[in-house]
């Protein structure tokens, strides 16, 4: 028994002198009273413990401290994982989006020798969806200035020869339907898309 | 000594910050913020061998270790943010430093709460 109080009575003293010194170096601020509260919180779990004790055997404080401040980190933890997730995910969407629209644009560039301006994909984004990551929709936007892409260097002057011709624009757009056409049709063949979800303009800059 | 030092660097940097005042403002703000930073990491290091004797001590009285980490952990989030609110104060942006304040407080009770259920449980259990 007097060995019981003897703990108990230094353990509270010892207590008291801690936060004594604990107090002496706390700015003095607005901070004080919240860090009296829960010193004051300590003091009274110091008190009431050993009476515990003697009443149920020995109970284990710091498992439920430790239990109650792992859930608070676990939950804190969870919360941050899913803001994580969220991000990274957008972060691979829009690094594959731009390795698609890359990819076309070189095809198209490629295969049928004209300049494309831009392309704006709309991709599948929902993870749970079957066809996640297929395209949903394309839309490019050709250029009809450089048409030949790969004359352009060599002979720059010939181009600009007399345009009076009708015939010659109508032959323009036929060929601009063609090449519209088998862009259409390769891009539905290598991404499984339906030809109607593809959207092809041609901006005419030539004057 | 080391107080001499410190408050050798304070004279000199509020002789320097209250020159610059009205030509410069934004430079003695600077001023401030640094030597606060260098006053701060002198005194850190002292307050680093205090607090290790405190937790010496405890070991030695045979005090339970969480209570002391939590205090610990309290200290010197209430000593952090009171550096940070004071240098946004001392700018003149009371807001921000009102901000800093609330977060330092959220930290603390977050802190607080597992001692704070601890507590409870036991009175719970004390009950017949």
């Amino acid at each position: 028994m007097i060995n019981f109080l003897r703990s108990w009575i230094l353990n509270i003293v010892s207590v008291v002198i801690f936060i004594t010194i604990v107090e002496l170096i706390l700015p003095n601020s607005s901070m004080k009273k919240y860090i009296k509260m829960i010193v004051g919180l300590l003091v009274m779990l110091v008190i009431i413990n050993p009476i515990l004790d003697l009443m149920h055997g020995k109970v284990k404080l710091e498992e439920d401290i430790f239990r109650t401040s792992s859930a608070i980190h676990k939950q804190e933890l969870v919360l941050n994982l899913n803001h994580f997730k969220g991000t990274q995910q957008k972060q691979i969407i829009s690094v594959y989006k731009g390795n698609i629209e890359k990819y076309i644009k070189d095809q198209i560039e490629f295969n049928n020798k004209i300049r494309v301006l831009s392309i704006d994909s709309s991709i599948e984004e929902n993870v749970e969806s079957k066809e996640f990551g297929n395209i949903k929709e394309l839309a490019i936007v050709l250029s009809n200035s450089e048409n030949n892409l790969s004359k352009k260097g060599i002979q720059p002057v010939s181009n600009v020869v007399i345009n009076i011709n009708e015939n010659r624009e109508n032959d323009n757009i036929e060929k601009n339907e063609n090449i519209l056409k088998a862009i259409k049709e390769h891009i539905s063949k290598y991404y499984s898309l339906d030809k109607d979800k593809i959207n092809i303009n041609i901006q005419k800059t030539e004057k | 000594m080391e107080i001499f030092k410190i408050v050798g660097i304070g004279i000199i940097a509020t002789i320097l910050t209250i020159v610059l005042k009205n030509q410069r403002p934004e430079i003695s703000l600077q001023i401030s913020i640094v030597t606060g930073v260098i006053i701060f990491i002198l005194v850190v290091t002292k307050l680093t061998s205090v607090l290790e004797t405190l937790n010496i001590l405890a070991r030695k009285v045979d005090m339970d270790l969480v209570y002391i980490t939590t205090i610990l952990k309290i200290v010197g989030i209430a000593y952090v943010s009171e550096f940070g609110a004071q240098v946004c104060r001392d700018a003149g942006e009371g807001a921000i430093a009102s901000k800093i304040e609330f977060a330092g407080k959220i930290l603390i009770m977050v802190l607080a709460v597992p001692i704070l259920i601890a507590l409870l449980n036991l009175i719970v259990e004390l009950m017949p």
